[in-house]
Order: C-alpha cells, then structure tokens, then sequence
C-alpha cells in the first residue's frame, strides 16, 4: 500500500513540476508525502476575481485507493471561498471527495473541479447550514456524511 | 420514534430537524445540561419524586389500567397503549413516550431527549389513542431503569455509561433500527467486488506484444512493462493487479468508467469481455469517461441518510 502511495504522489508531483500545473494553480507546500497545499485562483470574470485560496490535501496511507481529505485553509493567512458548497471551516461537500471518489481522480484534478466550482458560482454565500456545521464539524471532512443535493453547481 | 443525537437530533421519520428557539442567554440549553453536575448528592432535585411516583405508577398499571387512577393527581390515563409525558424547559418542551412509535421507525421507551436534573417537570395527560403492540413490561423496565441511572449516575453523565444520550439506545427495537439505518445507509456508499468476483477477473502478464506497453495503468499512472502482471476489468480496462485488487475490495467498479466488475454489484454488468488468450484484453478500450467535475452530485438511492460516519459518530444532515 505504501509503496502506491509513493509512487504515486512522487509521480504526480513529478508531472506538475515538469509538465506545470493549470492556469491558477500553484504548489504552495508538498514536501512530503503527508500534506500538500496548493493554492487555487479563479481567473477571468467571475465571483471570485483577484481572490486566492489554499487547498490542503492529506492524503491517506492507501492513497488513491481512498480519497485524500481535501479542505480549504482557513486560518490567518487564508480563508474559505464563500461559496454554498464550501463551509467557514475550509470543509467542502463535493461527491468527488466522498462516495465518488476514484484513484483515477489526482491532486490536479481534484484542484480543477474545485476551481471550476467556483467558477462556476452565481451566489457568493456559505451553506446555510454554516453554523450549526461549523460548530459540530468533525476535523476530518471524511468523517462527515453530506448529502450531494445540488447538480447545477 | 427514533432519534439520532449528533450532533443534533434528527427525526429518523422525516429526516429534519428538531425545530427549537434557543436562548443563548438562558443558561438552558438542553445539550448543557448532561455536561454538568447540578444535583447534589443524596437530594433529588424538587419535583422529582413526584415525577417518579408518576411515571412508575402509570406503568404498573399497564397494560390493564382503564379503571384504576394513578396515583399523581395529574394524570388519570384512559388508554395505557401510548404516554407521553411532557416537560417544559426553558423556552422550549420535551416528550417522553413510552408505547409503540406511531410510525414504527423506533422502539418503545425511546428518550427522546435527556432529563436535564433541573428543569421544572409537568407531566401532561397521555394524549394517544393509538394500539400497542410492544409489551409494557419491557417499556416499563427499559424506562425505569433509564430514569434510575439518571439518578444515580452522580458521578457520571449516564449511569456509569461515558458519552451522550445519543450514543445509545435502549431496547431491542431501538438497536433494530439503527441496524437497518446503518445497512440502508451502506448502500449508499461502495459496494465492494466479492473474492469470487474478483478471483474470476481474467489475469494477464504483459508481453512485448500486448497492447498494454504504450498505456499507462489509471491507478498508479505508472506505465506497463512486460512481465508485470495485469487484471482486466468487464469494460475492457486493465490495470496492475496490485493496484486494482486494493481498490475492488472496497468498491466494485472500475476506477475509469465506473461499470461493474461483475458478479454482486447492483449495476447492470455489459457483456464480459472478450475471451481472448493472445492479447491483454483491451484491444478496443472503451472512450475514457472520467467523473464530470460537477459537485456536488444528488444521491437518489440515499433513503436513509441519518447514519453516523466515521468512527466517531459524527454524520451531517445537510439542510439546503
């Protein structure tokens, strides 16, 4: 398992080094094979527009078998994008991350869909949950079970 | 009824929340009130006693009760199928019912919500006139024992038991439905391949010729080389084994399209792939169709999604 895991991630790291990464995206962290952060842009005209976030990926021992538990950094430096499938912690409800995840999914593709979410934003507001989850919130987002209820974003 | 605690109480029935005003400033907070200890000891709080009286009076009566009274002046139940008592705390009330759940999702005797020590009690006259099914014996033990472990337990939330009211449940049909809401529940996530459906996989070793040296395998993005060993899936996808076998025990699909692997998924399986001995079995691989990026993504099958995730306990309920 663990050898899939460094294989892997060397793998995928190689290729975002060599082959660079997709317009707004950027490695801000991934020196080890724990913890990579990365930080996502929406360019062009959107909600989002000279707004920058962070993505942390951790990623589990049996990665890409499992999902990485993907958040995004909210602390002093960072903030969540307001956006309905983002809450105030960093925790995102979005089927790839849970029940539809696949090994085929990467640390790239995880990061487009995510800035084509916010691209595709019409409303810049949190779920309107945010509170009452916020303040239950597991730490990990996989130990939360959302329900994807919403196709159109 | 049947209610899930965490991290809010959710009806197991419609699947909503509990819809209550609170006070922050009021210091009442139910989900406070199993957090402190504000009984001293050797004192029932006031009112207690009398509730007791109540409660176990009524259930002696059961299930022949339609002429004696109980002994509280406060109550005189015609019909002992169905009680529930009420309690105003605060801003808000709570219920006790004891007797068959009208909708039959949960057990008798269920709590629905703790007995906060210092709240003023008012039992109110059992309202129900529904049939019961579930035997009062059992209710009335389940009950005692329940309010007597609330009372003991000085020195703990629970009568010896660590945690929240929502991490237990008190009968044999309380614990039926969490089981059937946890199976249900399963069926929303992965199904995993069967060791016969997995055994049966056809197994390949790449060759100099095979088809497979100029792909790489979706799961470890590695190339093929010859000599490794592959499996190929129903669709025609072939990966390594070592890295598709870890991924089929958990879910049986395969990571590129998505059809099943055959054998116990639900979905429907296309037609097996071709027998063929000389090459790997992908001569025509499928189009790659990748999860669309849309998220997030309606669940239809998910009929029951109060299950709690993870291992500890924690599930959400998303409202919008």
């Amino acid at each position: 398992m663990a050898t899939i895991l460094t294989k892997r991630l060397n793998k995928e790291l190689r290729e975002m080094q060599t082959h660079g990464l997709p317009t707004g995206i950027t490695i801000v962290r991934a020196d080890d094979l724990s913890e990579w952060l990365l930080s996502v842009e929406v360019l062009g005209n959107t909600l989002y527009e000279g707004e920058k976030f962070c993505l942390r990926f951790e990623f589990p021992h049996n990665y890409p078998i499992d999902s990485p538990a993907v958040t995004f950094v909210a602390d002093d430096k960072w903030t969540a994008p307001v956006h309905p499938h983002v809450y105030s912690n960093g925790h995102i409800c979005a089927s790839i991350l849970g029940p539809e995840w696949s090994p085929v999914l990467s640390v790239v593709s995880v990061c487009l869909t995510l800035q084509s979410m916010l691209a595709s934003c019409t409303s810049k507001q949190r779920p309107p949950d945010n509170d009452k989850y916020v303040s239950h919130a597991p730490r990990n987002p996989k130990n939360t079970r959302f329900h994807y209820d919403d196709d159109t974003v | 009824m049947h209610v899930e605690m965490h991290p809010y109480p959710i009806c197991s029935v419609c699947h909503s929340s509990f819809v209550e005003q609170l006070d922050p400033a009021s210091h009442d907070d139910p989900r406070t009130f199993v957090h402190e200890d504000v009984m001293p000891d050797d004192e029932h709080p006031q009112g207690m006693p009398a509730l007791l009286n109540l409660l176990f009076s009524q259930m002696a009566l059961a299930p022949q009760d339609s002429t004696r009274s109980a002994r509280s002046p406060a109550a005189s139940p015609r019909n002992t199928t169905n009680r529930e008592w009420q309690f105003s705390v605060g801003p808000g009330t709570m219920r006790i019912s004891t007797g068959s759940s009208r909708l039959g999702a949960g057990g008798p005797g269920d709590l629905l919500f703790p007995l906060p020590p210092s709240s003023p009690y008012r039992p109110r006259s059992p309202s129900s006139n529904n049939p019961r099914t579930a035997s009062p014996t059992a209710i009335s033990d389940t009950f005692q024992q329940y309010i007597l472990a609330l009372l003991n337990g000085h020195d703990s939330q629970w009568g010896g038991l660590p945690g929240r009211a929502g991490d237990y449940v008190f009968t044999q049909e309380a614990l039926d439905a969490l089981m059937t809401q946890l199976m249900e529940g399963s069926q929303h996530t992965a199904r995993p391949a069967s060791q016969e459906t997995r055994d049966a996989l056809p197994r390949h070793v790449v060759t100099t010729s095979s088809d497979l040296l100029n792909r790489d395998c979706a799961v470890c993005k590695d190339d093929f080389e010859v000599g490794q060993k592959t499996v190929a899936l129903p669709c025609t996808h072939s990966f390594h084994d070592e890295c598709i076998l870890p991924w089929l025990e958990l879910n049986g699909t395969c990571p590129v399209c998505r059809t099943s692997a055959g054998g116990d998924t639900q979905r429907p399986a296309p037609p097996p792939a071709p027998r063929s001995s000389a090459t790997n079995g992908s001569g025509s691989q499928s189009p790659h169709s990748p999860r669309s990026p849309r998220s997030p993504r309606s669940t239809r099958q998910n009929s029951n999604p109060n299950v709690p995730g993870g291992l500890d306990g924690h599930f959400w309920e998303s409202l919008d």
